[in-house]
């Protein structure tokens, strides 16, 4: 019941916090891995990435791009920032802006010590970029960098089907 | 059937067995000949009076590597005289991040007055062998007569970005733990880091 609970709190969120332009909110590792436990039509693209991880930022363009291509399709990316809390204002803030991302802008309230990142899920080492695709059939993590056609492939060959 | 199967299963064998990269925990680790910031080439072999390596995958650009610079020069100061010195390794293509390029390397060593080697593994072959994932990246190597075991694998302690709110030095207590005979526990850690930067 809790879970469930969790679950319709987080997915108001995703709802409503379109209202909240420019606001970021904290997630927490439990949170992230109640989101992962949801199971419907729609595919997940849970991604974690930096403003100060360099193949995060270089990949971030694709990513908005195949969500926009994909727009018509049960398809919802999600990206969740492991930029410091001390730098939202002065480094996340305006990289959002300057490349028009919409909201919501997630931001993983990390815990101490290393268990919270086995929480997320136990095959991350650490490193950035990550993403998790999941929808009702499958869950996979990948702790990699994606290019635009790989990604695109990945997602229309194995987990939207036309 | 029967035949499928044991297909099947010697393809998942050889298809892991593929992909098994990196030491664990009681692995032996290999040694290795690296370019040093100072012009010279590097083994291990050649500290014969260590009792083991703190050899530590970092870099010049992850803020993740900066934050822990001065924790890793304080841990060498205060264990390399108790024979664990850290080998740091820089495992970064200087074409993707210029910022880890070898004269960048010389640059931050002299700054910031780094009291051990750091090596440069641009061709990842070091990184490989033992399965190091990001920056920084801790493996603990102790002697075992001619063999060097891995008995550490993770991060420096449970508060990366916030020094002053440490609470668990798992490597400090890891190689504690060594010094007296016992086997660290935990002997595996994680943390957040920047993923290696390979062509």
């Amino acid at each position: 019941m809790k879970r469930v609970l969790l679950v319709l709190i987080l997915l108001n969120l995703v709802i409503f916090s379109g209202f909240a332009e420019n606001s970021v909110i904290l997630i927490s590792p439990d949170e992230v891995k109640a989101f992962t436990e949801i199971r419907n039509d729609t595919v997940y693209l849970l991604h974690f990435w930096a403003t100060w991880c360099a193949p995060c930022i270089k990949e971030i363009p694709d990513l908005l791009k195949i969500e926009e291509q994909l727009k018509d399709k049960k398809f919802k990316l999600v990206l969740i920032s492991l930029d410091f809390e001390n730098q939202i204002q002065s480094k996340l803030v305006p990289f959002l802006a300057k490349n028009e991302m919409k909201p919501p802008y997630y931001l993983l309230k990390q815990e101490r010590g290393y268990e919270w990142i086995n929480k997320i899920n136990s095959n991350w080492s650490g490193a950035l970029p990550a993403s998790i695709i999941f929808n009702r059939k499958n869950y996979d993590f990948y702790e990699k960098s994606f290019s635009y056609s790989e990604l695109y492939r990945l997602l229309t060959t194995k987990y939207i089907l036309p | 059937m029967k035949k499928i199967l044991l297909f099947f299963g010697l393809f998942t064998y050889l298809f892991s067995a593929l992909y098994a990269q990196g030491y664990e925990i009681n692995s032996k680790a290999n040694d290795f000949k690296l370019l040093n910031v100072n012009g010279k080439y590097f083994s291990l072999a050649e500290n014969k009076e260590a009792k083991g390596f703190v050899v530590i995958f970092t870099c010049n650009h992850c803020p993740y590597a900066q934050a822990y610079e001065q924790r890793i020069i304080e841990f060498h100061n205060k264990y390399a005289k108790k024979g664990y010195p850290v080998v740091a390794i820089n495992p970064n293509d200087s074409v993707i991040q210029p910022a880890d390029s070898y004269s960048k390397m010389i640059e931050r060593s002299k700054d910031k007055n780094y009291p051990f080697v750091y090596l440069l593994d641009d061709n990842h072959k070091v990184q490989e062998a033992y399965g190091a994932q990001r920056t920084p990246h801790v493996f603990v190597l102790q002697k075992n007569k001619k063999d060097l075991i891995v008995k550490y694998i993770g991060t420096i302690d449970d508060s990366s970005m916030k020094p002053g709110e440490v609470k668990e030095r798992y490597l400090e207590d890891a190689v504690n733990a060594l010094l007296d005979r016992k086997e660290p526990n935990p002997s595996f850690t994680k943390a957040i880091g920047c993923s290696i930067k390979k062509k």
